[in-house]
């Protein structure tokens, strides 16, 4: 391999690393899973510059992705492999070695130097009912919406809470789709201890917080049952969805639909972090894994760094600062004369630490829902080993060893994807049940394979002769 | 349910459990059977409970589903090509006894 730095990711944070350290002479090779640079925020920007109905409907805050994305196209010093998922990742001392896959095919690579840009998901929302089909998270729909153009029907009702809650209330209303209703878990009001930390968010991101109450608006504006303070969903059907049932202001309602959208905020995707025996700490502030960071933004493994979304959710236009700031490090790293000047550099840590005071806002007022947090017996909390809440509680209470234990004992996180939806909710399950500190209690190790490769491809890594 | 927002632009032709969908080329698998009106993919192989695509992102693997004869296969991240045979899963895997 030729590239001087490897980065896994080609969202914001991704792209402007690589603009960054290719403008310094430095080869970048990025792999992404996408067919696209962009990632989830920016996915098929450039794909769609053309199709200005959908631009519209999106918004210029993913109309503007596409700038990020040409630029880095421009540039000779950035080598790209698309398609490719990360099957394997070792850090070794001598250097990082990379299980590559992309269309049945498999290889290995090695780097010096590995950035992780691998970003977020969204929260799993455990709820009884949610493995029925017509239950979709609201940022899956929205990657249909970017990536193929698809909008949900009329009558779809949208459930849970936070910023992308009412970015895509608004952006599907745009498009003229008449949801049935809008179960809110949020309350309508900002509550009195969190006032002080929306004055400072006022005062640092004031135009944030009126683009959000702008978004809000839409809602009722355009005619649509917006409730808030929902305390509980529950999805009923057959083959698939029909029926919502859910609880608002001590009364129990029912709706009819054959789609619902979940949300309840974005977390560190720590799938790849873990796997490669990265330190984690729990985040109180966003209730999460986050990977352990130097300030460059070095992990605990060496020679593997990692920025943006998945070291902690501080959103596109952060990514794209952050990746400014790392390029600037691993350049000093290289021996080279930074990127960026002094001067750009402190402009982009104040512009940085204006969106950490937004987020300490956002992360206090969308703090997880109680409901999917603690969710009733019933909830299937694994669901590809179909492992419901009552199993894990029992066996904490039982006296099992942490997460590890638990999955060995019950399966839960075995499945095949592999604890990324239900690893969370285990680990703040067995916390709520056993009365520890979740941070104690910690999270499940990951071991390779990432996604899924066949027995076949593995083995043809190493061809022996007969 | 999904709808189009706009018509089929490039037609390809997709064959999912005999029948043939129309989607639109390089759109996902999992996105051109939402747009048919198909949400369930799979029966789960520990109860046989419906299953369908959930976050789209790669992160959840509950679209998985047979392509062109291997189980498994992710809906979310493949790509449709014109006569591609797509197949529910039903349950758990079952093995004739040998011979």
């Amino acid at each position: 391999m030729t590239a001087d730095v490897v980065i896994i990711g080609a969202g914001p944070a991704g792209l402007s690393l690589a603009i960054g350290l290719a403008q310094l002479g430095v080869c970048v090779e990025i792999i992404d899973e996408g067919q696209t640079a962009g990632g989830q925020v920016y996915r098929a920007v450039s794909r769609n510059s053309s199709n200005k109905q959908l631009l519209d409907w999106l918004g210029l805050d993913y109309a503007k992705g596409a700038a990020v994305v040409s630029d880095a196209q421009k540039l000779d010093r950035i080598s790209w492999r698309m398609a490719t998922s990360v099957w394997d990742i070792r850090c070794e001392d001598e250097g990082i070695e990379l299980g590559l896959v992309v269309d049945g095919k498999v290889s290995v690579v090695k780097s010096n130097h590995v950035v992780l840009a691998t970003g977020a998901m969204e929260r799993p929302t455990p709820f009884p009912g949610w493995t029925l089909p017509g239950v979709v998270s609201m940022g899956a729909a929205q990657t249909l919406l970017k990536d193929a153009g698809l909008l949900p029907e009329d009558g779809v009702v949208l459930a849970g809470q936070g910023p992308l809650l009412y970015l895509f209330a608004s952006q599907i209303l745009a498009a003229g789709v008449r949801p049935k209703a809008v179960l809110d878990f949020a309350p309508k009001w900002v509550a009195p201890k969190n006032l002080p930390l929306l004055a400072r968010a006022l005062i640092s991101s004031g135009k944030m917080i009126a683009k959000g109450l702008h978004l809000r608006n839409q809602i009722s504006a355009a005619g649509v049952e917006h409730l808030f303070n929902v305390k509980r969903i529950e999805a009923f059907g057959d083959d698939s969805l029909n029926r919502v049932r859910y609880l608002h202001r001590g009364v129990e309602k029912e709706v009819e639909t054959k789609l619902l959208l979940v949300h309840d905020g974005v977390i560190a995707n720590t799938h790849i972090t873990t796997a490669a025996g990265c330190a984690h700490n729990w985040d109180k502030q966003q209730a999460a894994w986050i990977p352990r960071r130097n300030t460059l933004g070095q992990t605990s493994c060496k020679n593997l760094w990692m920025l943006g979304d998945g070291a902690g959710i501080a959103g596109a236009d952060a990514a794209v600062l952050q990746g400014r700031i790392m390029a600037r490090a691993i350049a000093m790293k290289l021996d080279l004369s930074p990127p960026y000047g002094e001067h750009q550099n402190r402009a982009d840590l104040q512009a940085l630490s204006r969106i950490t005071i937004l987020r300490r806002f956002l992360d206090r007022q969308y703090a997880p829902v109680a409901a999917f947090s603690n969710p009733p017996d019933e909830t299937m909390i694994c669901r590809c080993e179909a492992i419901k809440a009552v199993e894990i509680r029992t066996l904490a209470r039982s006296g099992c060893m942490g997460p590890n234990q638990l999955r060995a004992f019950s399966r839960a996180g075995m499945g095949p994807c592999m604890g990324r939806q239900c690893g969370g909710a285990i680990s703040r399950i067995m916390a709520a049940e056993t009365g520890q500190d979740i941070a104690d209690i910690g999270h499940f190790s990951i071991r390779t394979p990432l996604k899924p490769v066949t027995l076949a491809e593995v083995a043809s890594l190493h061809k022996v002769e007969p | 349910m999904f709808k189009r927002a706009r018509n089929i632009q490039s037609k390809v032709s997709i064959l999912f459990d005999g029948q043939p969908i129309a989607a639109e080329e390089g759109e996902t698998v999992a996105a051109a059977l939402f747009a048919a009106g198909i949400l369930s993919f799979r029966q789960a192989p520990e109860d046989d409970s419906p299953r369908g695509p959930y976050c789209m992102i790669g992160n959840c693997f509950e679209c998985l589903i047979e392509i062109e004869g291997l189980g498994g296969r992710q809906a979310c991240q493949t790509r449709v090509r014109d006569g591609m045979v797509i197949a529910r899963h039903r349950g758990l895997a079952t093995v004739e006894a040998g011979s």
